[in-house]
């Protein structure tokens, strides 16, 4: 059987290698350390970047504080649909006034003519501050209100 | 200690001849470092790039170097580190295991020989890529750079009886590699 000693062989670079290669690695090397060097952090500024860091988290919470101080949007947005149901509510009350006046009005015009030409004048002049009854009258209240209201019609037109 | 050694030692620890030092360790270990790693990773541009890196390492480190072992020691630690690290990222990135691996390297020499290298010199070559990893860095560092066990025993990190067994396998494996391909 045939026998190989690799020890006895000559070594030689059997590898190909480009020309000036090891000149120009040199160099090569050299301009990273260069560029590497020109890269380098200076040591101040992780002291600086760590004070920002504190500023900007302190600011945060700050800013966190004075808008927890206004009422959260929860409640802001409760606050509106009470509001517009006591709109709603007036707006219900206006209705049902204006309703019960046409009532009265033909009950006037029945028995009094005249009356409910002065009346009629009256209450479109009054419609307005009309409105600013309180929504928390109940239809009843409202109605004695007018008769009231019709009362003094009659008063201030004797009066006149 | 070599005299090249100790003129780079003094020459780096002190600020102001850091590059002068720097530059003497460049000169004398280039080529050295190249070989070695050019047989491990096999193509060239893998090989500079390594070499690259392992100058960078050192330049960015030689002050940690705490003289508990000879500076060519600590350098070609570094380099070889360095390599290993190289063909883990080719195995990720190829997707191969240990054990295709050595096809891959031994599928890269042909291209990388010179024309003129005789028969018996590249089934040489693409016998070294076909050992197991281990056996492949200790047959390199032994064949090629002749380094002696203790200096080898220093840089794996294994004993001399151990590097001894590797080698003599390693050694076996090539020898049957090229008689079966003659």
């Amino acid at each position: 059987m045939k026998k190989i000693d690799i020890e006895k062989l000559e070594k030689k670079e059997t590898y190909q290698l480009p020309e000036h290669f090891f000149q120009d690695f040199e160099e090569k090397l050299n301009q990273k350390i260069q560029f590497s060097k020109t890269r380098k952090i200076p040591f101040w500024s992780y002291s600086v970047a760590a004070s920002l860091v504190l500023l900007i988290s302190i600011f945060f919470f700050m800013d966190r504080e004075m808008f927890s101080a206004t009422p959260p949007k929860s409640l802001v947005e409760n606050q509106l649909k009470e509001i517009s149901k006591s709109e709603e509510i007036k707006i219900k009350d206006e209705n049902i006034l204006l309703s019960n006046f046409e009532k009265k009005e033909d009950k006037i015009e029945n028995n009094e003519i005249e009356k409910v030409s002065t009346y009629q004048t009256f209450s479109k002049e009054k419609k307005s501050p009309q409105k600013q009854i309180s929504p928390s009258f109940v239809d009843l209240e409202v109605v004695d209100l007018e008769e009231e209201m019709l009362d003094n019609d009659v008063y201030l037109e004797i009066y006149d | 200690m070599p005299k090249v050694e100790t003129e780079i030692i003094s020459l780096i620890s002190q600020i102001k001849t850091k590059e002068k030092g720097f530059n003497l360790l460049l000169k004398t270990y280039k080529v050295r470092l190249y070989w070695h790693i050019r047989r491990l990773v096999v193509q060239h541009e893998v090989a500079e790039d390594v070499l690259q890196n392992t100058f960078l390492k050192i330049y960015q480190n030689i002050e940690k170097f705490k003289h508990q072992s000879s500076l060519y020691t600590w350098i070609y630690r570094i380099a070889t580190n360095e390599a290993l690290q190289e063909i883990q990222k080719m195995k990720k990135n190829l997707s191969i295991d240990d054990e295709q691996m050595p096809d891959y390297l031994e599928g890269k020499v042909q291209n990388e020989l010179k024309y003129t290298a005789d028969e018996i010199q590249v089934f040489l070559e693409k016998a070294i890529q076909k050992l197991p990893e281990k056996q492949k860095l200790v047959f390199i560092m032994r064949y090629y750079d002749e380094m002696p066990y203790e200096k080898m025993s220093e840089i794996l990190e294994m004993s001399v009886v151990t590097l001894k067994t590797n080698y003599h396998y390693a050694k076996n494996k090539v020898e049957q590699y090229i008689l079966n391909n003659l």
